[in-house]
């Protein structure tokens, strides 16, 4: 029985190696769907990936909170000056809104927001040193579907890249596999940003046309010209520029507002129409 | 009894991994864990086990977070394989041992992975920094293993105590 066994090793290894690359090839594609296999693994493990990222997330505030016990009066101190002036400002806003809603009105302009937002809390991270992803606690259930952007209140994080029914997987902007279109806000000028920068942290801004000015303080923001991101999204600050070696272009080097060390929940950009918000 | 464990070790190691290893980054690399296991698995079990063990922690970590469906466990087949074969031949016990072949592991196990994604298009370019993740990564994981590997020997003989005794009593 062993010795038969053995005889259909070699060819029982060469037939793995085929499936294993077949698989490799078949998921290496772009896919609108995961596999069954694949869905079912990723929403099982949702229950723990959720109770470790929140054990995890309660010690690092308790620490957190010990650190900076110290420096709590003094803080509390600036916060209140900063709540008065802050006050004050929201309601000049709040005049400067009135006005503008009055305005608009008298130009017939349409409302602009053309998207809902669907709160998502981040439950796990890549395993893997080479892939810059997050795990979301939202899936196709919650109307979520592969393409979909994903921001915070301080800028873009990513874009959805697969959906189980419990939990997405986001690819962040400082992924290698990630280009966002941009534009330099001050000049309006287009610029093409990349991830994959050794640091991790940071992102590449390649001009799009030999015209383009970057300067170390400008903002990028979206370009709004994909379907992904919505228009003016910030995306980071120029903090350095490089000229790239035998081209007469240049490259800049952004930082991101986004603190992805830090993400715990996120928005999703949702179509109008998908309704959750 | 003995495999059941085996896969909820692969399962708390994955979600443990995917938590962010809180507080151990290293140049700002973290450890792989599932690679680490797989070759402590290839120190401690039979090759022929080891690469099974190696197989089932590259699918649960590809089926779970990877972006190519069975990349991680033929990487990691391979590097249990290695790291067997190594173990077998040099004084596994010594630390410094432990240490020096769970960091060339860790090292030829990431370049491997990174070789098998760029040959299925996602390709990464080999600058410093890339070399520099490659070097902090195994580090950690030499460090981490080698600290670990005395635990898991224990753990796993207790495992195969119970397993024998289930088989003989029934």
């Amino acid at each position: 029985m062993l010795e038969h066994i053995l005889r259909w090793k070699v060819p029982l290894i060469i037939l793995l190696v085929v499936i294993m690359v077949g698989t490799i090839h078949y998921t290496s594609t772009p896919r609108v769907k995961l596999s069954m296999l694949e869905g079912i693994g990723r929403d099982l493990l949702v229950p723990f990936q959720w109770v470790f990222s929140r054990a995890q997330r309660f010690i690092l505030h308790q620490v957190d909170k010990v650190q900076t016990m110290r420096t709590l009066k003094e803080r509390n101190a600036e916060l209140e000056e900063l709540v008065q002036a802050l006050q004050a400002e929201v309601l000049e806003l709040r005049n400067y809104k009135r006005e503008n809603e009055w305005l608009r009105e008298a130009l017939d302009f349409k409302d602009e927001r053309e998207h809902d937002l669907l709160v998502a809390e981040v439950i796990g991270r890549s395993p893997s040193n080479w892939e810059s992803t997050i795990i979301l606690n939202k899936g196709f259930a919650h109307g979520v579907h592969e393409g979909m952007a994903v921001v915070t209140s301080e800028g873009v994080v990513g874009t959805v890249i697969s959906v189980s029914r419990y939990s997405s997987t986001v690819l962040l902007i400082v992924d290698a596999q990630s280009a966002t279109g941009g534009l330099v806000q001050s000049t309006g000028d287009l610029v093409l940003v990349e991830g994959g920068q050794a640091d991790r942290e940071t992102l590449l801004a390649k001009p799009l046309s030999r015209d383009t000015v970057v300067e170390v303080g400008d903002v990028i923001v979206t370009s709004g010209l994909s379907t992904v991101y919505p228009k003016n999204m910030p995306v980071g600050e120029v903090v350095a520029v490089e000229s790239r070696q035998y081209e007469l272009s240049f490259s800049a080097v952004v930082r991101p507002f986004v603190d992805f060390n830090r993400l715990e929940y996120v928005l999703i950009v949702l179509p109008q129409d998908n309704g959750e918000s | 009894m003995k495999y059941v464990a085996y896969g909820v070790l692969i399962l708390l190691t994955l979600v443990l991994q995917t938590a962010g290893v809180p507080g151990i980054v290293f140049f700002g690399f973290k450890p792989e864990l599932m690679l680490m296991l797989t070759l402590l698995a290839g120190m401690i079990m039979p090759p022929a086990e080891a690469a099974v063990f190696g197989f089932f922690a590259g699918l649960a970590q590809d089926l779970i977070v990877g972006r190519f469906l069975t990349l991680h466990a033929g990487v990691f087949v391979l590097m249990a394989l290695a790291e067997g074969f190594v173990a077998r031949r040099f004084y596994r016990e010594n630390i410094l041992v432990r240490f020096s072949s769970l960091l060339l592991g860790t090292a030829m196990g990431e370049v491997l992975y990174l070789l098998g994604a760029a040959s299925f298009g996602l390709s990464r370019p080999w600058t410093l920094g890339t070399w520099t993740g490659i070097l902090a990564v195994s580090v950690v994981n030499g460090f981490l293993g080698a600290l670990v590997y005395r635990p898991l020997v224990r753990l796993n003989k207790r495992l195969v105590y119970y397993d024998e005794l289930l088989k003989r009593t029934g």
